[in-house]
């Protein structure tokens, strides 16, 4: 059983936080969204503005080579979670929740009031997963400004707004 | 070689700029090899009067904790800090001599 552990990234992180979202968006071809799987759904400029403000994480394994990662970026008082992703070869090995538990400690130092994140409805994995670690559905009629400016951005982009959810843990 | 550390004790007045100040810290401390070793987790004052939140910050050595603080990057950064909170810091160069268990 191979040790996995969450680090800082670093720039020499990048090629493999780039090819392990590919690989895991895969999954949503699945489910109707071959345009996630075929193009890059996070910008490289937030990866690198991830990188500079240290909001940007790793789980790897014994070769500390990358297996998964998380970036968040601050809006306001809020964490947001911009992409979560782990290598579908290292899945089902608690590395998303050890991503995402360090998302909510890093907001917690931050002094952040809560985590938001918005994610797809059809995903199947994806709200239970958030749900386990006390996120909850927002109310879309009072997301807090920032988070409904994201989410048109991201609507904006493709991805339908009735096809996603927003949710949000209080801290 | 020994390491070198930062102490340090704060109290924040402005939680929404202080989220600005850790942001801006990153940077400077990834190039210095900074590590945290205790980050504002759990902590009981059993004398003296505490502060809000406490840090230990390793670095690979004395100097290196110096050229941190010193750097233009953490300027940036350590004018935010000042602004919105009230502390102490403290760098230190740690020891590498025999310790009590060795006697043991």
């Amino acid at each position: 059983m191979i040790q996995h552990k969450v680090r800082s990234a670093t720039k020499h992180d990048l090629t493999d936080i780039l090819r392990i979202e590919r690989n895991a968006a895969q999954a949503f071809r699945d489910i109707g969204y071959p345009q996630l799987a075929d193009g890059a759904a996070t910008p490289t400029g937030l990866f690198e503005a991830g990188l500079d403000q240290g909001f940007l994480w790793v789980s790897v394994g014994d070769q500390n080579t990358p297996t998964g990662f998380a970036l968040a970026s601050l809006m306001d008082g809020l964490f947001y979670l911009e992409d979560i992703s782990v290598d579908p070869e290292f899945q089902r090995q608690g590395l998303g929740d050890a991503l995402l538990l360090q998302v909510i400690d890093h907001a917690r130092f931050l002094y952040c009031s809560s985590v938001a994140l918005s994610t797809l409805s059809k995903a199947p994995w994806s709200e239970p997963f958030y749900r386990k670690h006390g996120f909850l559905l927002a109310d879309m009629d009072r997301l807090p400004a920032p988070i409904w400016e994201q989410f048109q951005a991201e609507t904006n982009m493709g991805l339908p707004a009735e096809d996603r959810i927003v949710m949000v843990k209080q801290l | 070689m020994a390491k070198g550390y930062w102490i340090a004790r704060v109290d924040v007045n402005d939680d929404a700029a202080y989220k600005d100040y850790v942001k801006a810290n990153a940077k400077p401390f990834a190039e210095f090899g900074a590590r945290f070793l205790v980050r504002g987790g759990p902590f009981k004052a059993v004398e003296g009067t505490p502060r809000q939140r406490n840090v230990v910050i390793e670095f690979p050595s004395y100097e290196a904790a110096l050229a941190c603080y010193n750097s233009e990057g953490y300027a940036v950064a350590k004018a935010i800090r000042q602004d919105v909170s009230i502390g102490e810091l403290v760098i230190l160069e740690g020891y590498d001599g025999p310790q009590p268990e060795d006697a043991a």
